[in-house]
């Protein structure tokens, strides 16, 4: 009988779940930023964790995070035809907002919020991922150049352009 | 560090250097980017049902059937295969040398048993048995049509899933057509069980068990009609006559919505000609019929 697996190894159910519920929504987000289609990046992400069940003898738990990002980044270039990119945002305690606002700034708000996601959607991909991943997700550059394989400067500089793109809303009133 | 490549991303974690940040908030870009942070703090990616997806992912993960998996089983799985294997083993034994004859549509077949009994199976039927333990018991189990020629000996039992037949020496005919049974003796004697019931029947009788109801009657000939071509019935719900011709023909057979299902039919068709039979039955019982090919429509006349 070959070696038995550690306790932590990711073979073991309670491991993998642990990994499934730690970065399982990271991956579906990331995929859908690059993807912009809700359905597709959770096909993908169900995807890569089944490669990394079938490969869980291979990773070590601390390598399971690049593991899955890399393996996401794959699956995502092999989808040869995705969608137009669309992204819709859940808005978190809008209602709050709302209570103590007139009116007229309410909507101007709403307009804003409008354009901000709609220039989001026209950012370029590589910008939009790491935008979103800093924004949305809270990961840091260092860490988001490790999930995309790029250095922190390029990290840096992507995020510099999406606000720049971004800005432009500003102008277009 | 002064990039101009990337002074927004380090306004964004708060790495700018104090000149830059002051030159930014002169030109007022800061209040813009501002109101961009702000609004988007707001923002989420849509929620993610991580339970479900686990759930399916686990789903598919089982279909792979994984290795680690099935070492996390192994002992279920010995203990699982270990009842599996008694089972099959039982039934292997319980099955051994078992026979299945089966006779397909329009057709019919003759089979001998060791003893010298006679089986001939009525078209789409089947009849399963034990050659090997022939002589101790003399045992068959019947779905469709058979006549029996049985030698003297133990006793012979054929089972049906409406009832079981017993016999000593004897020629008898069974017909198990869902839902009914009917038995025919043409000699020695013939004990039908059918629930909690039971009849004897003589030479000559004939009966008929439907849906707990027996009905005697009167044998018409030294054999089955079937065996000469001939499907008879006595007082049959038309679906049964119909389901008869059905297998004799291989065609299909639909009745009409109007057609009352109720009607009953007392007489013959032969199994020469559709047509002819077809007429046979649906001319007394005032019905009409169309043929499209291997379909047949039943019509109210």
């Amino acid at each position: 009988m070959p070696d038995k697996p550690p306790v932590d190894h990711i073979c073991a159910d309670k491991t993998f779940r642990e990994i499934f519920f730690r970065l399982g929504d990271r991956i579906r987000n990331f995929l859908y930023y690059k993807t912009g289609d809700l359905s597709q990046a959770e096909d993908l992400t169900q995807e890569a964790f089944s490669r990394l069940w079938e490969n869980c003898r291979k990773v070590a738990p601390d390598k399971a995070k690049s593991y899955l990002f890399t393996i996401a980044r794959n699956l995502f270039l092999n989808q040869v035809a995705h969608r137009k990119v669309v992204l819709k945002y859940r808005e978190q305690q809008a209602e709050i907002d709302r209570n103590d606002e007139d009116p007229a700034s309410l909507l101007e708000q709403d307009e804003f919020r409008q354009r901000l996601e709609e220039a989001i959607q026209s950012l370029p991909e590589g910008q939009r991922v790491a935008f979103l991943l800093n924004r949305l997700d809270g990961l840091t550059y260092p860490e988001i150049a490790a999930l995309l394989g790029i250095s922190v400067k390029a990290v840096e500089k992507r995020i510099h352009k999406a606000l720049v793109a971004l800005r432009k809303i500003h102008n277009a009133e | 560090m002064e990039d101009k490549e990337t002074k927004y991303a380090r306004w964004l974690n708060n790495t700018l250097s104090p000149e830059e940040r002051r030159a930014m908030e002169a030109t007022g870009e800061l209040e813009e980017l501002e109101a961009i942070r702000s609004a988007l703090a707001n923002m989420k990616a849509p929620a993610y049902d991580r339970e479900q997806a686990f759930r399916r992912l686990q789903a598919a993960r089982s279909e792979k059937k994984h290795t680690p998996l099935l070492r996390q089983l192994r002992p279920w799985l010995a203990v699982a295969a270990g009842i599996l294997l008694l089972i099959s083993l039982g039934y292997a034994w319980y099955l051994s040398g078992a026979t299945v004859l089966r006779s397909d549509p329009g057709t019919t077949l003759v089979h001998t048993f060791p003893d010298g009994s006679q089986v001939e199976l009525n078209d789409g039927s089947s009849l399963c048995f034990r050659p090997g333990r022939w002589s101790q018991v003399r045992w068959v189990r019947l779905k469709g049509e058979a006549f029996f020629s049985v030698e003297p000996g133990a006793a012979f039992r054929v089972e049906t899933p409406q009832g079981d037949v017993e016999v000593l020496g004897t020629e008898f005919n069974v017909r198990s057509r869902a839902p009914a049974l009917a038995v025919a003796c043409y000699s020695g004697r013939v004990r039908v069980v059918s629930g909690r019931a039971s009849r004897e029947l003589q030479p000559g009788q004939g009966i008929q068990v439907r849906a707990g109801q027996w009905q005697t009657v009167e044998l018409t000939g030294d054999m089955p009609a079937w065996q000469q071509g001939i499907s008879r019935f006595r007082d049959t719900p038309i679906a049964e006559v119909f389901g008869e011709m059905e297998r004799q023909f291989r065609v299909e057979i639909n009745l009409r919505e109007e057609v009352e299902h109720t009607l009953r039919f007392t007489g013959a068709f032969g199994h020469e000609d559709l047509e002819v039979a077809l007429r046979g039955v649906c001319l007394p019982l005032g019905l009409d019929f169309r043929i499209e090919g291997s379909a047949v429509e039943i019509l109210q006349n």
